[in-house]
């Protein structure tokens, strides 16, 4: 096997670069405007995707909850500091965000149900199509068969 | 003795869930008593995979808890009510700043992570990081307890499988098939692999593909932002076939020239290794635990040049004994992450743990 330094490739390939006019940088991402900044239909109106809703639900089922008390990371002033501030400020906030989550808990149960419907109407569907498709092929074979009779007679 | 992991969402095809499902079955054959459980365990996994942490028995003084930290969870504050021997496995977590413009969500799940992994420095007994980055970064957050370096478990013999065979005929047509695997989030730096591929196809090779392999669920946004970008630059045959099956994703590997990777934040990145098991030649970005894994294989960049990475693509595309030299490289590289060898590594650490810990 050869051995090669690529390091030495390396440099040889950028004075490559330089002295060829034909390379040119592309624009970057930055550089352009989104075209669909504020489309948020990907978001807010998308196609029915089963396994992007049962994991959007089972998601909103780990993290409905949006706790009060986090601990807090702090050196020893700033950290009393801070632990004075959610005291202080508990009186409020504990209950705004206990109806916050109440409310997400009940969002979530929800969207499961929902998504549970939805899973058993496809099975359902589904049953019924080979259902009707069964009933199609003896609806045929019925016709078929009287169309024999008639001729016979 | 029971050993027990717990992570956060145990699911389909991601690089932490595969890990906990390959160290379960390591773990079942050294002789031990062992399950996963997790908050959210993924319908698509096979029935016995893992179970909810609802389900989760109580441990005892001499149970083992696994924990493997990736992302923000309620878990993360919950350590303290296990009363057994601790050992995290620490994955990284993604800096939260590069999910803000595109998800709230993740954003806020990243930047719980790193709360909680600084909030959890004191908890563990030990800490197995998947790469000396990760192992690095513990250090930077204050964690004093023994941290070893662990890569992720991968068991090769999965790659044996036949690859989909209408993926190997639609790419074996000719043209040069650029690949990078993982999912289409902003860390990744899709818009970089994009970016320097349209310098390639539209200055050294016009017969060339982009195959951004990975689902972009959850990172709508994002994508829709990347298909703007490829709008605007004007560049063809730039594909996302989204989330594939395993199938598809070894046929990808199978039909690749090269293996770009452009990622600005990787705790160990699987893809390079499946890169190197398929003997694709790796184009990459010098960043976070990127360098680690190559261990000094494939072409490593210090900056994002796209003129420069177009010319270094076209380089082992077209240098025969470059090509072979990095090949040959990759394949020695590779050797450190076999099965056996991390497999024999998990073992030393894991024992060497528990003799500690009497």
């Amino acid at each position: 096997m050869q051995n090669i330094d690529i390091e030495a490739i390396m440099r040889e390939i950028r004075r490559e670069i330089r002295e060829d006019p034909a390379f040119q940088e592309p624009l970057t991402l930055e550089e352009i405007p989104s075209l669909s900044q504020t489309d948020n239909t990907v978001v807010m109106g998308g196609l029915y995707d089963e396994e992007l809703l049962c994991r959007h639900v089972g998601e909103m089922g780990a993290h409905f909850a949006v706790p009060y008390y986090r601990p807090i990371e702090s050196r020893r002033a700033k950290a009393f500091f801070k632990r004075v501030l959610r005291k202080l400020l508990c009186f409020l906030l504990r209950p705004a965000l206990e109806e916050v989550s109440a409310f997400h808990a009940m969002t979530a149960s929800s969207m499961n149900a929902a998504a549970n419907f939805i899973r058993e109407q496809e099975t359902e569907n589904q049953r019924r199509d080979r259902r009707i498709a069964e009933l199609e092929k003896r609806i045929a074979a019925l016709r078929r068969e009287e169309n024999k009779q008639e001729e016979l007679s | 003795m029971r050993v027990v992991q717990l992570l956060s969402t145990l699911s389909f095809g991601d690089a932490v869930s595969n890990d906990a499902i390959a160290l379960k079955k390591l773990l079942s054959q050294m002789g031990f008593s062992t399950g996963i459980y997790a908050e959210n365990v993924d319908r698509r996994l096979p029935r016995g995979t893992g179970q909810r942490v609802e389900e989760m028995p109580p441990l005892s003084h001499g149970d083992v808890l696994i924990y493997h930290l990736s992302i923000g969870t309620e878990l993360n504050y919950h350590m303290d009510q296990y009363h057994c021997r601790k050992l995290m496995i620490y994955h990284n977590v993604t800096p939260p700043a590069f999910l803000a413009p595109y998800s709230r969500i993740s954003e806020r799940l990243c930047l719980e992570g790193l709360e909680g992994m600084l909030h959890l420095r004191d908890t563990f007994d030990e800490c197995l990081a998947v790469s000396d980055f990760n192992r690095r970064s513990l250090l930077h957050a204050g964690y004093t307890c023994p941290i070893e370096v662990r890569p992720i478990l991968i068991p090769f013999e999965d790659y044996e499988r036949e690859p989909d065979k209408e993926t190997v005929e639609r790419y074996s047509d000719g043209w040069t098939n650029i690949l990078f695997v993982g999912r289409v989030v902003p860390n990744k730096k899709h818009e970089d692999i994009i970016r320097a591929f349209a310098c390639y196809k539209k200055t050294v090779n016009p017969k060339s593909r982009l195959i951004l392999a990975g689902s972009s669920s959850g990172m709508e946004l994002y994508k829709k932002r990347l298909e703007d970008y490829i709008a605007a630059l004007g560049v063809e045959d730039v594909v996302f076939p989204g989330h594939s099956t395993f199938e598809q994703i070894l046929a990808f590997y199978r039909t690749a020239h090269v293996f770009l990777c452009m990622s600005e934040h990787e705790g160990f990145c699987v893809p390079l290794v499946e890169a190197m098991y398929f003997n694709v030649p790796i184009v990459a970005y010098a960043a976070c635990a990127v360098p680690d894994t190559l261990g000094g294989s494939g072409i490593l960049l210090q900056d994002k040049d796209p003129v420069l990475t177009a010319a270094a693509i076209d380089r082992l595309v077209t240098d025969e004994a470059l090509r072979a030299s990095v090949l040959e490289k990759q394949r020695r590289q590779l050797e450190h992450f076999s099965y056996e060898t991390v497999s024999a590594l998990f073992q030393k650490q894991f024992e060497t743990f528990l003799k500690r810990e009497n």
